[in-house]
C-alpha cells in the first residue's frame, strides 16, 4: 500500500472557483513560459 | 373448486368479450348515423335564396327596412327588423327558383308584441301572395312554409304589420329546398317597355299600377300614380355586364308633383336616387338616367316612385343597350361555316414550322465499370495458397485451418495451425498435437496488465462534510461559523515504472455561513478574497 500524501486549503469560495483560479493560473503559468522561451530566442532578455 | 373457478373465469371473460363487440358495434352505429344525420341536412339545403345564411352582410336583399346583423341563428347572420318607424316596404330576397316540394325554411324571433306577414313574390306575374301571418316567438324558431309553383321566379319578402316601439324582428338562415337560384337578367330584359305584362315588376307599395292601353311606342304602359294613390314599382333584379349598359332612358306621360327613380344596389345595400321630378308632360317625354359606376357588374335594382295627385305613365324604361324583352335569351348554337366553291379546291396547307420539334431521347449515361476488387490487405506481396510444402519468405495467407507447416526466417519449418479468432493467430507447434506458444509475431492480443499491477484510481465523486462553529439561528451564541469540507482522494497516483506510487488527499474547506452577532459577513469575505484575487493577477499582469 503506498503512502498517502495529505494536506488541506482553506479557500473562501467554493470548489469551482478554485478550479476556475487554477486554470487560470495555469494560462497565466503557459503565457509566462511562453514568453520567457520567446525573449531567450530573440535575447530580448527579461521573461 | 378450482375447475368450477375456472369455468366461472371463462364464462366472465366470453361476457366481457361479447360486451366489447356490442359496444363496437353500437359505437359504430352511432357514427354512422351521425354521420348520415350530418349529410341529410346538407343535401336537403337549398342553394336558394342568394345569401340566405346573412352571412357577413345582407348583400342580395332589398331592405327597404333593417339592417344586417351578426346575431343570426347558428353561425348565420340576421336581418333586424325594429318595427316602429321603419319603411312600410319590409326587406325581399332575390328571386329563386321554386320547384315541386319545394319549402322555405328560415329562423325567425321577435321582442314584444306584433307580427309579420310573410309573403311570395311571383315575379312572372307581378304580384305577392301572402304565405302567413307571422309572429315569432321570443326566441330562434324555425318556420317552414311550403312554396307553390314550379319553375317560377320567386323572392321571399317580409313586412312588418305591427308592433310598439320595442318590437323589433330577428330572421335568419333562409333556404328554399329544391330550388335553383336563375342567373340574374340582363338591363335589357327587364320587360321595360312593359310588352310581357306585369311580368319583372312588382308594385311594393300602393295597390294601383295597372298597364293601360296608352304606350309610348306601342301599349301598354305602366301606371305610376293614379291621381288618388302613390306607388312604388320594383323591377326584378339585373346585373349589367357593361359600362354602356349603365345608361337609361325612361319615357314618362302625365303630371305628378314628384316622380323618383331610385337604384338599389343589392351588393353593398346602398340606394342611389337617379331621377326626381315633378312631371308635367302632356304627351310623352324622355328621360335619361345614369347609374353609378359602382352598378356596373354587380347586382342592382329599380325602385320607381309616383306620387298622390295626377295621372302618370310609365313606359320603355330600357339601357341605350335597348329594351329586349323579358327573360334571358337562351345562347343558340352558331353554324358552323360550310365550304364554299365546291370545285374541290386544294387542302389547307399545313405549316409544320409550328408543330414542335421533336425532342432529342435522352442518351444512356456510361454503364458504370467493374469496381476493383478490393485489393488484399496482406502485405507486401501477393498471397500464395500453400500446398504440400513450400518454402516462402514474406506473408503467409492460410485459406482454412488445415494444418500447414511453413519455415520462418530461414529457421527448421513447423507446423502452423489456424484458429477462428480475429485477428488470426499462427500457432506453431509439432504434429497433431500442437502445443500453442504465444506468438509475439500475431500482433493481435490486447497486452493485459499484469497481475498485481497497481492501476491508478481517480475519484469521480468528493466525499462532503461539514464542520459547524457557534450555532446556526441562535441568538444566545453570536458566532455561526459553518465550513464545508471536501475532500479529493486519488489513490495509486504517481510514476509507477519509478516505482513511485502514492496516494493523495486534499482536505478542502470552504465557509458556506459565517455571520457574527447575526451580522452576515459572508459576502463580504467573499468579496474581499475577489478583489484581492483581481487586484493580484492584476498586478501579475502590469509587472510584466
Amino acid at each position: 500500500m503506498p503512502a498517502t500524501l495529505e494536506f488541506s486549503i482553506i479557500f473562501p469560495a467554493p470548489p469551482e472557483v478554485f478550479y476556475f483560479l487554477i486554470s487560470l493560473m495555469i494560462v497565466l503559468i503557459i503565457y509566462w513560459v511562453v514568453k520567457w522561451a520567446v525573449s531567450i530566442y530573440t535575447g530580448a532578455g527579461g521573461g | 373448486m378450482v375447475k368450477r373457478l375456472t369455468r366461472i373465469d371463462e364464462r366472465r371473460r366470453r361476457a366481457v368479450l361479447q360486451m366489447r363487440d356490442r359496444t363496437a358495434v353500437v359505437t359504430l352505429f352511432a357514427l354512422a348515423l351521425a354521420a348520415a344525420l350530418a349529410i341529410i341536412p346538407a343535401l336537403a339545403q337549398g342553394t336558394a335564396p342568394a345569401n340566405g345564411c346573412l352571412q357577413g352582410s345582407a348583400s342580395d336583399w332589398l331592405l327597404y327596412a333593417g339592417e344586417w346583423n351578426s346575431g343570426g341563428y347558428g353561425s348565420c347572420g340576421a336581418i333586424r327588423y325594429p318595427v316602429w318607424g321603419s319603411d312600410a316596404r319590409g326587406f325581399m330576397s332575390r328571386p329563386f327558383y321554386a320547384n315541386s316540394g319545394s319549402t322555405i325554411t328560415f329562423w325567425a324571433k321577435m321582442s314584444s308584441w306584433g307580427g309579420f306577414d310573410l309573403k311570395l313574390i311571383d315575379w312572372d306575374n307581378g304580384t305577392s301572395t301572402l304565405l302567413t301571418w307571422l309572429q315569432p316567438a321570443a326566441s330562434y324558431t324555425q318556420y317552414s312554409y311550403s312554396v307553390a309553383g314550379t319553375g317560377q321566379k320567386k323572392s321571399i319578402w317580409i313586412v312588418a304589420t305591427g308592433g310598439d316601439t320595442t318590437t323589433t324582428g330577428y330572421f335568419s338562415d333562409f333556404q328554399v329546398s329544391n330550388s335553383s337560384v336563375p342567373g340574374a337578367n340582363l338591363p335589357g330584359y327587364l320587360n321595360g317597355d312593359f310588352g310581357g305584362a306585369k311580368k319583372n315588376w312588382l308594385a311594393t307599395y300602393g295597390n294601383v299600377g295597372e298597364l293601360g292601353t296608352v304606350g309610348h311606342t306601342t301599349p301598354p304602359a305602366r301606371e305610376m300614380s293614379s291621381g288618388t294613390s302613390w306607388m312604388n314599382l320594383g323591377s326584378l333584379p339585373f346585373v349589367t355586364t357593361s359600362s354602356d349598359q349603365l345608361a337609361w332612358s325612361i319615357w314618362l306621360s302625365g303630371t305628378a308633383s314628384t316622380f323618383g327613380m331610385y337604384a338599389y344596389n343589392l351588393s353593398n345595400n346602398t340606394w342611389s336616387a337617379v331621377l326626381s321630378e315633378a312631371v308635367s308632360c302632356a304627351s310623352w317625354c324622355q328621360r335619361s338616367v345614369t347609374l353609378p359606376n359602382g352598378f356596373l357588374s354587380v347586382p342592382g335594382m329599380w325602385v320607381l316612385h309616383g306620387s298622390q295627385g295626377a295621372n302618370l305613365w310609365i313606359d320603355d324604361l330600357c339601357p341605350s343597350t335597348g329594351c329586349l324583352g323579358y327573360e334571358n335569351p337562351t345562347p343558340t348554337l352558331t353554324p358552323s361555316a360550310t365550304a364554299t366553291g365546291g370545285g374541290g379546291g386544294a387542302y389547307p396547307t399545313i405549316d409544320w414550322s409550328q408543330f414542335p420539334t421533336q425532342v432529342p431521347y435522352p442518351t444512356f449515361p456510361p454503364f458504370p465499370t467493374q469496381v476493383p476488387f478490393p485489393t488484399s490487405i496482406y502485405e507486401p506481396g501477393t498471397p500464395v495458397p500453400i500446398t504440400g510444402s513450400v518454402s516462402i519468405s514474406g506473408t503467409v495467407k492460410i485459406d482454412d485451418r488445415t494444418p500447414v507447416r511453413v519455415k520462418v526466417d530461414d529457421s527448421t519449418p513447423v507446423a502452423v495451425k489456424v484458429d477462428d479468432r480475429t485477428p488470426v493467430r499462427v500457432m506453431f507447434g509439432n504434429g497433431p498435437n500442437y502445443t500453442p506458444v504465444p506468438w509475439q509475431n500475431s500482433g493481435g492480443e490486447q497486452r493485459a496488465p499484469a497481475a498485481g499491477a497497481v492501476l491508478p484510481t481517480l475519484i469521480t465523486s468528493p466525499s462532503q462534510s461539514t464542520i459547524q462553529y457557534g450555532q446556526a439561528g441562535s441568538s444566545a451564541n453570536p458566532l455561526n461559523f459553518h465550513l464545508q469540507q471536501v475532500d479529493y482522494y486519488f489513490a495509486n497516483v504517481g510514476v509507477e515504472p519509478l516505482g513511485l506510487s502514492f496516494n493523495l488527499l486534499i482536505h478542502y474547506y470552504y465557509p458556506d455561513a459565517f455571520s457574527l452577532a447575526g451580522i452576515d459577513i459572508l459576502p463580504g469575505l467573499y468579496g474581499l478574497a475577489a478583489v484581492y484575487v483581481l487586484v493580484v493577477v492584476i498586478r501579475q499582469l502590469q509587472a510584466r
